[in-house]
């Protein structure tokens, strides 16, 4: 029996989608308009057609960016800014603070291209701000086209900002990518970029690897050509990662011993990682208290590994500590062993029926030897004072 | 820049995001019933699985004659491999670029091209075909083929078996392409003709009740959802023969169900 409308919820959320696509087309158009009017020199409709154009993208779409990475657009019309414009903007934004955000296009490296907001820019600048609000815009192949400085696509397509994400999320964003991109099953793509890692290391090229990240996209093809071509990188898949990671400015080797080392955290880290701030660099430690190297259920392990990992949390241990407790937890102090003397001595009395069965001399007997021990051992334990 | 004048008028993507929604059946019985309307029409198979080939009657390719040697040509000048198709059976105007297994191969090297997923457009445009209609037949993945296509189409038509798999995958290729439209910078964006049911059995519950699901997508989404095209072993005899139903069993009652999408795309052409 199919579920009623089973249909019906997945058209209210591809709704969402065509709503967000639309509202893409329109700051698209407005883009365009802007851009014909500034070629055609006229300064009239431009800044109402800005405002349109900031109301769609909404204010949730406002990054804080640094001003030394944002470029002024040689494209545009107005170059001449008078010293005096600048200064009285800049006194305005000390005052009253930056009211909108400027406009720009994503670029590679992070940085930025202005397409409107030149002169608060600069104004930023000299009153020493080091960063500004900043809404990056979604643009169009017309516009890319006209626009040589945009042409990185790879960078601008991961909106993503790779440094807010942590280690984990990021580790499970980019198989999650790779999957889908390429068609390599998730769980292989660890195991493939190791395998190729490992060559490297072999082969002394990891330091090559890490200057192909900072390359532009035209090196790093002819870099990967050329590890093709050592034997560096020995199959399709291998280069695909390769490529997929050192377009996003991301070095293989870093991502594989790092990132995605902890796709292999158990579920309960993940979530901690996630939901309690527990650090990535704790949650490893925290990895080791398997069931089995506690003998214990798994239920129990999680029960442990929780317990310690609120004493991480709420107590802001540092790695060394965490990395401490892990160890006691695992390998407790050992009961010391007593003399084979007296732990058969005390086994064997320790097997004495008292009952009125035994013959009360017997008893006796042993009343008396056991006094004089114990009376040796308290002048021991008094002299030496335990 | 303006690209749309030396291009075919109307670029026509048939995706899905399952195998066996009917793409192929879709895309030969769409080209020949065009062709009826004196529109010609050029066929590119972008499946490695090649089923357009077979769809048509035509001789397995040899190698240099497949759309992955176009798309692998550095030195292209325009030599679109087109091969004419049904002429025995006196049709003309419709021709077919074959694809193959080395497909596979032409997809992972796009993607270290610096314009890869725009390589077909470019190629289109700098070496227009005089057809007037192409029809691309996708395989049944969201990959690098598939973005091929779209980057290159003007309209986009979705089959979809009434099946759960295949409906729900519908449902996700709809996300995607809204994606697609941003990720790719579409300008402009390709239109959804709409989803086209496929093999559907009226006898079978689940079909009848996906059926009537699916119909609230024109008033929801303002997306159509043609008439479902039936399951007919009709059509798979037919395509055993390499001809569309049509000149296989010209008075089949299954022929007729393409009517409303030949429709829908010559309101296309005609407002063009």
């Amino acid at each position: 029996m199919i579920k009623k409308n089973a249909l019906s919820e997945q058209f209210a959320e591809i709704g969402a989608y065509q709503e967000l696509d639309e509202a893409r087309q329109r700051i698209e158009q407005l883009v365009l308009e802007v851009t014909e009017l500034r070629k055609a020199k006229q300064e009239e409709g431009q800044q109402e057609k800005l405002d349109r154009i900031l109301q769609e993208v909404g204010r949730s779409a406002i990054e804080r960016v640094l001003l030394d990475l944002i470029d002024p657009n040689p494209q545009q019309g107005r170059k001449t800014f008078h010293k005096q414009e600048i200064a009285s903007l800049g006194r305005s934004l000390e005052r009253d603070g930056q009211n909108e955000p400027i406009l720009t296009y994503k670029q590679e490296n992070d940085r930025h291209l202005i397409f409107d907001g030149e002169r608060r820019w600069r104004a930023a600048k000299e009153i020493g701000w080091s960063d500004i609000e900043v809404v990056a815009l979604p643009i169009s192949e017309k516009i890319l086209l006209e626009q040589p400085e945009t042409l990185r696509r790879k960078t601008l397509i991961s909106s993503r900002h790779k440094e807010k994400l942590n280690a984990l999320d990021l580790a499970e964003s980019l198989i999650a990518e790779i999957s889908a991109e390429y068609g390599i099953s998730r769980e292989r793509i660890p195991t493939i970029l190791n395998s190729a890692i490992v060559r490297f290391n072999r082969a002394k090229q990891l330091n090559r690897l890490s200057k192909s990240v900072t390359h532009s996209q035209e090196e790093q093809a002819s870099d990967l050509d050329s590890f093709r071509a050592e034997n560096l990188l020995k199959s399709k898949e291998e280069s695909q990662i390769f490529a997929y990671l050192l377009s996003l400015q991301l070095n293989p080797a870093s991502i594989a011993m790092q990132e995605f080392q902890y796709l292999n955290l158990f579920d309960d880290l993940k979530l901690a990682i996630r939901e309690l701030d527990l650090k990535v660099t704790h949650a490893k430690f925290v990895q080791r208290l398997t069931a089995e190297k506690l003998k214990v259920s798994e239920s129990e392990a999680k029960v442990i590994r929780g317990r310690l990992i609120q004493e991480i949390v709420e107590q802001d241990w540092s790695i060394a500590q965490t990395r401490q407790r892990v160890n006691e937890i695992l390998n407790p102090p050992q009961p010391t062993q007593f003399s084979k003397e007296i732990s058969a001595a005390i086994a064997s009395i320790t097997k004495i029926k008292v009952s009125p069965e035994e013959e009360p001399e017997a008893l006796k007997a042993l009343e008396t030897t056991l006094k004089k021990k114990l009376k040796e051992i308290a002048k021991l334990f008094n002299s030496t004072s335990h | 820049m303006k690209l749309d004048n030396s291009m075919a008028r109307m670029r026509i993507a048939i995706l899905s995001n399952a195998g066996g929604a009917g793409k192929s059946t879709l895309a030969v019985h769409l080209a020949f019933l065009l062709s009826r309307l004196k529109q010609s029409v050029a066929l590119f198979d972008l499946d490695p699985q090649g089923s357009l080939t077979q769809f048509t009657g035509s001789e397995k390719p040899l190698p240099s004659s497949t759309l992955s040697a176009i798309l692998g040509d550095d030195n292209f000048l325009g030599n679109w491999r087109l091969k004419e198709v049904w002429t025995e059976q006196k049709v003309s105007g419709i021709y077919l670029i074959q694809g193959s297994i080395a497909l596979e191969q032409t997809a992972r090297e796009l993607v270290l091209h610096p314009r890869g997923a725009y390589l077909l457009k470019d190629l289109l445009q700098d070496y227009p075909l005089n057809q007037d209609i192409l029809i691309f037949d996708c395989p049944g993945t969201l990959g690098t083929l598939t973005t091929l296509a779209l980057t290159a189409a003007t309209h986009i038509l979705i089959p979809v078996q009434l099946e759960p798999k295949s409906t729900g995958g519908a449902m996700e290729l709809l996300k995607w392409l809204y994606d697609q439209f941003a990720k790719l910078r579409l300008e402009p964006r390709p239109k959804i003709l709409g989803l086209v049911p496929s093999q559907y059995d009226r006898y079978t519950a689940i079909h009848r009740n996906y059926l009537e699901q699916l119909q609230p997508i024109k008033a929801q989404l303002n997306l159509t959802c043609f008439p479902a095209i039936r399951n007919s072993k009709e059509f798979k005899n037919a395509s055993e023969v390499g001809l569309p139903l049509h000149l296989h069993r010209p008075s089949h009652e299954a022929g007729g169900d393409f009517k409303e999408i030949v429709s829908a795309i010559k309101n296309e052409i005609e407002r063009r």
